[in-house]
């Protein structure tokens, strides 16, 4: 699809740039924090990809947000997407750097879902054993789902590594269902 | 239904928990982003193979058609309001496959091998993916043997080998379907313990229905069945009210069932009804996967939709067991138009065709087909020896007498060599002529094709034509039953049956009884 492609190309450009000006890990965080703060505010990414907003006012409003917390680099990029009318692709295009760089780095994100809060022990020892699963260092959010009922479920790009109690629940279910058949 | 007894929950219930702690699931997902129309399209899954089986939230499945560089395009086998945007899809790491085994014999099934005929579930030792490669040179051998359809006309002019693709080619109601299933129970006799003794192996049957109504279906099995036909077929029913992507993998399905048969060195027959609605069912999947449409709207593949399915019948070389399959694809065409884009493709891919007509079938001739643009290519090699030397001069006697058919009005005013031509070839029409659900065994069609040809039935008015047969057929059978005996036995005619047979049809003449 067109938009994977072009936010690809603008990520790789920004990767490429900051590598040669010998600023990357600046660039990285800087965009990190970007991508950090437009996964937080679904306004932000509302008023950025909104065609009805001129493109005057939106870059007004992300330096007036930004220009504080990150390096020029980065907040230029940022106001290069939207000059170049790309402002409904901005946050793929942070994203999929994101990503990259991830993968660059050999850094995995897993979303891990448990049925109760677990303990910093807990997350540690899970990170350290999903570190030596995957063979990357692993970045984690953790969040509470009560439907798993018990046990946990970690989400690491498509792979998922279900060990809840909803999931053996299921099985089971699957199981008898096809004995009695 | 077997009942479950409680000591077994509990020991499946054991055995479950007792995984409890340890057992962690790992399976790859990806997210719906579009849903509708029969597909969904998926972010995600990025290992996933093509065609590959892919689960959805309620049960429903789907298959893997495009592989994009960031979505995956899907067909779903089920209901497609069941799935919203955002549901997890769960790969299977299965391609989309069909259960194989005898006991399929006797069912109706959709092409995902389940059954639909109520008659309980099936037991399944062995499943093969429905997509197979089709064979290469050096696993084949020529056409040898005969496939007897039962039907006089075909097996005298336009014979079918085992391991042939013959096509079925006609307008809607003039009887394509009829043709088929005469051939399927004419296969009866193969399963007898008296065609073993004459070395003529079994022929196991599958019909697939694509796109058809399902009265029409249940008419079929009906049939079938009343004839005792359903002991050795299956039927793989993929009616009109299914999805389109079950309409679309119904005949690879039947394929996989037939090859099986094929690869354990049994001989089976598979009947497509027909590929005219299956590739429309591949068009509309098509253009909902925005797949760029050619001519009358096919994409591209639409050849190969085709070819790659009856590149799948085949004879085997006797090393590989000497197995076949035999292919008869239907196609149904709009008005006579055999130059549209789809029969143009299927008579080029297959072995011939059989051209049924609405004019012939309107005027009683029926079976109705135009034996003159109706073809075998490979089929004569297969013919026994007996109805190769009597069916000879048949074709040529008919070709005459289409000739001069417009002509025939003038009457009287003819000169004699030509009235004998068209009296002649009204008497072959018309011994050709049969009913439905009405297959002749070859030595009888031998005897009858050959009082054609060689004259016999000069004497017999037009209208007696098809009683003299059948009364031939009992008078020769009770006063000299040798004669068929020689010819299923010797598959040959020799000069002394030409003889015998040449007697007792002179006898017969004389005691036949005109009647006006």
């Amino acid at each position: 699809m067109l938009e994977y492609n072009v936010s690809t190309r603008y990520a790789v450009a920004l990767m490429e740039l900051a590598e040669e000006k010998k600023s990357f890990d600046q660039v990285s965080t800087d965009i990190e924090f970007v991508y950090n703060t437009f996964v937080q505010s679904k306004e932000l990414r509302n008023v950025i990809s909104s065609p009805i907003i001129e493109q005057q006012k939106k870059t007004e409003i992300l330096d007036a947000i930004f220009s504080q917390h990150i390096k020029t680099d980065a907040l230029n990029f940022i106001k290069f997407i939207i000059d170049k009318n790309r402002d409904d692709l901005l946050f793929s295009i942070i994203k999929r750097f994101v990503d990259l760089r991830d993968a660059k780095l050999g850094v995995a994100s897993a979303e891990v879902y448990s049925a109760v809060d677990i303990s910093d022990d807990q997350k540690n020892e899970l990170a350290e054993k999903l570190k030596e699963f995957t063979g990357k260092q692993i970045k984690a959010q953790y969040k509470v789902n009560e439907d798993l009922i018990g046990g946990f479920k970690v989400k690491i790009g498509d792979k998922v590594f279900d060990a809840s109690v909803a999931n053996q629940l299921s099985t089971l279910k699957k199981t008898l269902l096809s004995e009695t058949r | 239904m077997a009942e479950v007894r409680p000591d077994e929950v509990s020991a499946i219930l054991r055995k479950q928990l007792s995984g409890f702690e340890s057992e962690v699931e790992v399976y790859d997902v990806g997210t719906v982003l579009q849903v509708g129309d029969g597909i969904a399209r998926i972010y995600g899954l990025s290992e996933v193979m093509a065609s590959e089986l892919v689960e959805f939230p309620n049960g429903v499945m789907g298959m893997v058609l495009n592989l994009e560089e960031d979505s995956v395009g899907c067909v779903l086998f089920g209901e497609s309001t069941l799935i919203k945007e955002g549901d997890q899809v769960k790969r299977t790491k299965r391609v989309a496959s069909f259960p194989v085994g005898d006991q399929l014999l006797g069912r109706v099934v959709d092409p995902l091998g389940e059954p639909v005929d109520g008659k309980g579930p099936i037991e399944f030792e062995k499943y093969m993916p429905i997509e197979r490669k089709a064979l290469g040179i050096v696993e084949r051998q020529p056409v040898v043997e005969p496939l007897q359809t039962g039907i006089s006309a075909i097996d005298a002019m336009i014979p079918i080998g085992r391991g042939q693709r013959e096509l079925i080619i006609g307008d809607r109601q003039t009887g394509k379907t009829a043709v088929a299933l005469d051939t399927i129970i004419n296969q009866k006799w193969t399963h007898t313990e008296e065609a073993k003794k004459y070395g003529v192996n079994p022929v196991y049957c599958v019909y697939v229905a694509t796109g058809q109504k399902a009265s029409t279906i249940a008419q079929v099995v009906a049939k079938l069945e009343e004839h005792g036909a359903m002991e050795y077929t299956t039927i793989v029913a993929a009616p009109a009210s299914s999805p389109a992507p079950l309409q679309y993998i119904s005949p690879y399905s039947g394929a996989t069932l037939g090859e099986y048969f094929r690869d354990n060195g049994k001989h089976s027959l598979c009947i497509y009804d027909d590929l005219s609605k299956q590739a429309a069912a591949y068009r509309e999947l098509s253009l909902l996967l925005r797949r760029p449409p050619g001519r009358e709207a096919y994409p591209g593949d639409v050849f190969y939709l085709h070819s790659r399915l009856l590149e799948r019948a085949s004879k085997l070389s006797d090393e590989m067991g000497g197995g076949s399959l035999t292919a008869l694809p239907i196609i149904e065409t709009q008005q006579g138009d055999v130059s549209a884009y789809i029969p143009t493709n299927v008579i080029s891919i297959t072995d011939g065709q059989i051209y049924l007509e609405p004019n012939l079938f309107n005027a009683g001739v029926r079976p109705a087909i135009n034996v003159g643009i109706s073809v075998s290519r490979v089929g004569g090699n297969a013919q026994i020896k007996a109805m190769k030397k009597v069916a000879g001069s048949l074709k040529l006697d008919l070709a005459q007498y289409r000739e001069l058919e417009a002509f025939a009005k003038f009457g009287s005013d003819l000169d004699k060599t030509t009235q004998r031509t068209l009296a002649k070839g009204a008497r072959l029409v018309e011994l050709l002529k049969q009913g439905q659900y009405a297959p002749i065994p070859v030595e009888k069609q031998v005897v009858s094709v050959f009082a054609g040809t060689n004259g016999f039935l000069e004497e017999i008015p037009v209208g007696n034509v098809k009683r003299f047969e059948k009364e031939l057929h009992e008078y020769l059978e009770l006063k000299s039953p040798e004669i068929y005996e020689d010819i299923r036995d010797s598959k040959k005619l020799n000069d002394g049956t030409v003889e015998k047979l040449k007697t007792g049809i002179a006898d017969f003449i004389n005691k036949f009884q005109k009647s006006e």
